[in-house]
């Protein structure tokens, strides 16, 4: 009977143990956990702000591009040293002489001979 | 132990009062956790919970290359806490106002009022600059100045200033999308703002692991316009031109693409900074009329193309037919009716000559041929009486009253551009019924919509309203508007070398107190190039020119101004000439 009574009292300090253990280990690993997230979420925030940012400075500098893309902006860098073709220096291929491609060859060739004539 | 000592009094007196003294804890208790526990869990919740907005971009505005025509930034007030301040870096004040652009003793007068001079209050924040750029902000950070920061916001950024500003439009301060493409496409380029709902700690830090609810933001979509910021500033610059050298009124200039209705720019004059409409000292609010799609006026000569177009469409004259212009005076349906004077008299014109003459008196005959029923319905199937269908906020459909309103002259009147008024878009899509065969098309703005991965969402076809005149009519007509610019034309200024270009002018006196004005005209030119394969058509519309002792007349105000822009047109779209002369085309290939 006393064997059986001890036991029975072995029995329930195991369990009692056992659930203190668990509960204490449980605890321990929740906090752990916790305490995890709470860093991965903090370093996630830093993230969001340098991402943020970096959206930010995106957003200026394509504003700064597009100023300084305005053709009068880019008109007003190259002022006085860049001016249109003159008619003179354009020339023009007839249409119809295009599909036998040899216009632009006979173009150079006269250009050649100018050269040749000239200098 | 002896019960000698003990008094029952005593300890029950000390009973009793820890019983009291527990019974008002639990009262305590009981009100604050049940009776009140409404306003004090709100009042918790207030403090220590956090719902942050994550606004949403706006999207862009792009024109058809890509260039961004209207973005959103962030721009920073910078403040000061005058109370927060340390006296030891008082030496970097001055850095401060240099990089802030502000005068020091400013500077020193915001830094050091520490109260509110009415109440007696601490100041907590006083600004010291405002639209303040992510590169000054950054400058200002590194100073380190404690009780110095920046607060930011988003603001509506358009990198062209001026440039095509009645298109784009522009969104207020409130985030109100007022006018232009900005209010047209407000609903996909707004986004919508996303919410964040956490916990703070007693310092205001989010504690970020106590997210429990987050909404992301959904940034707006792009807009391409079907604008090209090229040929948008040589329109621009051409009408500052204009300005320079006639002083007029407005002026409005138009560019499209016949054969799909592409706006490829639209430019008027008084304009405004779309970065500072709020600037009405500068730029009134008049200025903010898109004076192509708002303002009506008559067109002139320029409506001859539908009268013209309408007797040949109908088969009724042939080019070569004569008109007695000579004539003051014709009988129509048993009653004399006067005729319009012309600048010139001629003793008769063919019907080719009343178009390359611009005779109105042809034109009057041309509109008793037709009669009042079908002159209204080709006016109508040209486009005018009704809105363009542009989609912009404020357009008017102009002025076409229903033939029971005409009087016994209007039938004389209409065929030449009187009795009937069209916004300078009508009088452009008008003409582009000839320049595109004779199908009058939807004018069409935006290209697409896209989302900021880039990936198209909405594609804009262009449409096609309405076959109007049959194509070898159009072909007719294209010819004589191409006599037009020919030396014996009225729009010899609207020719360039190399090109068949086809257009009409276009002289409208104004009208001022019920009469036809002898001092104000609007001058116009309506053009297209080249003639038998129109790749650009461009409207020039110029109110009040003011030239000495002469009269603004459409060939010498407007078609020099449309030369101009064709001949940019040409060099930038590469558009090919058509008359090849021998001195600038390369050398034929010998067979």
């Amino acid at each position: 009977m006393k064997r059986k009574n001890n036991v029975a009292i072995f029995n329930v300090s195991l369990m009692v143990f056992s659930l203190l253990i668990i509960a204490s280990v449980g605890s321990f690993s929740i906090l752990w956990l916790q305490q995890n997230i709470s860093e991965v979420a903090q370093k996630t925030v830093v993230l969001e702000k340098k991402h943020e940012v970096l959206l930010r400075r995106l957003d200026h500098l394509n504003q700064r591009i597009a100023k300084f893309h305005q053709p009068i902006e880019m008109q007003s860098r190259v002022s006085g040293r860049l001016i249109p073709a003159q008619k003179n220096q354009i020339v023009w291929v007839e249409e119809s002489t295009l599909e036998t491609s040899n216009a632009y060859a006979d173009t150079q060739l006269s250009v050649n001979n100018y050269l040749e004539n000239n200098l | 132990m002896s019960k000698a000592f003990t008094s029952i009094v005593r300890i029950r007196f000390v009973l009793g009062f820890i019983i009291f003294a527990f019974c008002v804890l639990y009262a305590r208790l009981f009100f604050l956790h049940i009776l009140d526990s409404d306003r004090l869990q709100e009042f918790a919740d207030t403090t220590r919970k956090k719902v942050q907005v994550l606004t949403s971009k706006r999207g862009n505005i792009y024109d058809s290359k890509g260039n961004i025509l209207a973005g959103t930034h962030s721009t920073y007030v910078i403040g000061v806490d005058p109370n927060f301040l340390k006296e030891s870096q008082r030496s970097r004040w001055s850095h401060l106002a240099f990089i802030l652009q502000i005068p020091y003793d400013d500077l020193v007068l915001t830094m050091e009022k520490k109260v509110r001079a009415h109440n007696g209050r601490m100041i907590r924040w006083a600004p010291l600059a405002k639209n303040v750029d992510l590169g000054v902000y950054k400058a200002v950070e590194q100073l380190k100045i404690r009780g110095v920061y920046g607060n930011r916001k988003n603001k509506r950024i358009y990198p062209g200033n001026s440039l095509a500003s009645h298109i784009i439009g522009f969104v207020n301060h409130e985030s109100v999308a007022v006018s232009g493409v900005e209010q047209l496409c407000d609903y996909y380029l707004k986004g919508q703002d996303g919410w964040l709902e956490s916990e703070k700690d007693g310092r205001r830090r989010e504690l970020a692991h106590a997210r429990s609810r987050e909404i992301q933001p959904v940034n707006g979509h792009d807009v391409f316009l079907t604008l090209d910021q090229r040929l948008q500033s040589a329109v621009e610059f051409e009408i500052q031109a204009l300005v320079d050298q006639y002083n007029p009124k407005g002026a409005t200039v138009i560019i499209s693409r016949p054969s799909d209705g592409t706006i490829l720019a639209l430019a008027n004059y008084p304009t405004f900074d779309l970065n500072e409409f709020y600037n009405t000292k500068r730029y009134p609010i008049s200025n903010q009329r898109n004076l192509a799609i708002t303002d009506m006026l008559e067109p002139g000569s320029t409506f001859k193309i539908v009268s013209a177009s309408a007797v040949l469409n109908e088969g009724l004259v042939q080019t070569t037919d004569l008109f007695p212009t000579g004539l003051a005076e014709v009988n129509y349906k048993d009653r004399m009716l006067r005729l319009p004077k012309d600048s010139h008299h001629y003793d008769e014109l063919s019907m080719e000559q009343i178009v390359v003459k611009s005779s109105n008196r042809g034109a009057a005959h041309l509109g008793l041929i037709l009669g009042e029923e079908r002159l209204y319905s080709y006016a109508s199937d040209f486009g005018f009486g009704r809105v363009t269908d542009f989609g912009f906020s404020g357009e008017i459909p102009g002025t076409l009253h229903p033939v029971d309103h005409w009087d016994r002259l209007t039938i004389t009147r209409m065929p030449m551009g009187h009795a009937i008024s069209a916004t300078p878009m009508q009088i452009h899509f008008a003409m582009s019924v000839i320049a595109n065969k004779g199908i009058l098309m939807k004018p069409r703005i935006i290209d697409r919509i896209s989302d900021d991965q880039g990936f198209n969402l909405i594609e804009y076809q262009s449409v096609a309203k309405k076959r109007v005149i049959e194509e070898s009519v159009a072909e007719q007509m294209a010819l004589m508007l191409g006599d037009v610019v020919k030396r014996q034309g009225t729009a010899r200024r609207a020719a360039i070398k190399g090109y068949s270009v086809g257009g009409k002018t276009g002289t409208t006196q104004k009208i001022i107190k019920g009469q036809y004005s002898h001092s104000k005209h609007v001058a116009s030119f309506s053009g297209f190039l080249p003639l038998h394969d129109p790749e650009v058509i461009i409207t020039v519309i110029v109110d009040e020119p003011q030239l000495k002792s002469r009269v603004g007349y459409g060939g010498t105000v407007a078609a020099p101004a449309f030369k101009n822009i064709a001949q940019a047109c040409i060099q930038y779209l590469g558009i090919r000439p058509t008359e090849y002369s021998e001195d600038w085309v390369a050398s034929s290939p010998n067979p």
